[in-house]
């Protein structure tokens, strides 16, 4: 895990998943207006059980949370989501329009991670949120919490969002998993080729890996392929070896996860 | 729409992925797509058929994307003056020059961007009627 921090993108991934949890249409229409674009997908629900269901299927990096709602508010919600997912990345903000829904106690202790006051200010929203968002990533990057990959960090949204325009949905998954089987097959004459120290064949198949999982948005496997192709050429002794064996793990969290992201974005 | 005019376009890619996703995404422009998977065969097809593009990764097995890009610029006729897209995610980390002196039309970085490569290639294809 720690390697991982390492190897952080020098850019921010941009990349995101939002569950918008309000009973309200018109609050879920005008925070989905405010943080729509190309490198955010959006999900809403209009209840807490919706949004129970919602992540069963997705996850998400951040939830914005409606404390005031009928049946289960977002206090029970928070705490069955906690309950079901503790290994979700996701940061979960509170949204409300009265203060005093949080009598004495701080948001945080009860374990939200910000508080956003309503109405919301379009702008000052959105940065804020893409702040947050970014140290937290740092945060878990250098920490050794065993959190999973959020979807939009396995899976570049906006890389989906221009592959859909031109790619049916049966042709998107067919192209995803050409990438799956040529992949596998480069991984293996990957493990033969660092047996027999062969560089030249190691980074033409690195770099294979790195233009193709990029082409699909694979942001993890793209950079860690990036970072290794780049200390071979710069010829630091380095453990080839505890290298693959990451890579593989890598792939192995896309492979579980591709069909899961795609069906349902 | 009985008969529809499609564009013939070489794509020269080694990996397949990058093959079969171009040739999902260029069906939409009515581009019918012939691969090469190496530089040679590059040459090969394009002395046997006519094409109305050739998008060229440079990062080829057996004869490299630029080498046949050089050798398709080489021929004096109308032939030789194909438009080529370069691609390639540079792996040489060579001057972008390069690849125009070569003979490239256009280049493009990898991860490619899908909406300029449309682009690029509606822009190269709509003039031939």
């Amino acid at each position: 895990m720690n390697k991982l921090a390492r190897l952080q993108p020098r850019h921010p991934i941009l990349s995101r998943k939002i569950l918008i949890v309000d009973d309200n249409d018109i609050n879920r229409q005008y925070l989905r207006s405010v943080l729509s674009d190309e490198d955010t997908e959006l999900l809403s629900a209009s209840n807490g059980q919706m949004a129970l269901k919602f992540l069963e299927n997705h996850i998400p990096d951040v939830i914005l949370m409606d404390i005031q709602m009928p049946e289960m508010d977002g206090f029970e919600c928070l705490s069955l989501i906690k309950k079901r997912h503790p290994d979700y990345p996701s940061l979960i903000f509170a949204v409300t329009g009265f203060s005093d829904d949080f009598g004495n106690t701080s948001f945080k202790q009860l374990g939200f991670d910000e508080l956003f006051m309503k109405p919301i200010k379009a702008n000052l929203f959105k940065d804020q949120i893409g702040e947050l968002l970014q140290k937290w990533r740092k945060e878990k990057a250098s920490s050794n919490h065993l959190l999973r990959y959020s979807d939009a960090e396995l899976v570049e949204i906006k890389t989906i969002k221009e592959l859909r325009k031109y790619a049916s949905q049966k042709e998107l998954l067919e192209i995803y998993k050409d990438f799956e089987s040529e992949t596998s097959l480069a991984l293996k004459q990957l493990k033969s080729h660092i047996k027999s120290n062969d560089i030249d064949e190691i980074l033409s198949i690195l770099h294979t890996i790195k233009g193709n999982s990029a082409s699909l948005g694979l942001t993890p496997i793209a950079k860690f392929s990036e970072q290794v192709e780049f200390e071979i050429k710069n010829s630091q002794t380095i453990e080839l070896e505890n290298y693959l064996q990451e890579l593989l793990a890598l792939f192995a969290k896309f492979v579980s996860n591709y069909g899961r992201i795609l069906n349902l974005n | 729409m009985t008969e529809v005019d499609y564009k013939n376009v070489l794509v020269a890619e080694d990996s397949s992925v990058i093959q079969n996703l171009l040739k999902k995404i260029l069906l939409f422009e009515n581009c019918k797509i012939t691969s090469a998977k190496d530089g040679q065969s590059v040459l090969d097809k394009y002395e046997k058929d006519d094409y109305d593009l050739i998008i060229m990764d440079f990062n080829l097995p057996v004869m490299s994307g630029l080498e046949a890009t050089k050798k398709i610029r080489s021929i004096k006729n109308k032939k030789g003056k194909v438009p080529i897209i370069g691609i390639s995610g540079n792996a040489k980390n060579l001057p972008e020059s390069t690849f125009f002196e070569a003979g490239v039309n256009e280049y493009m970085q990898k991860p490619l961007d899908y909406d300029k490569l449309i682009e690029l290639v509606k822009k190269y294809t709509a003039s031939a009627e």
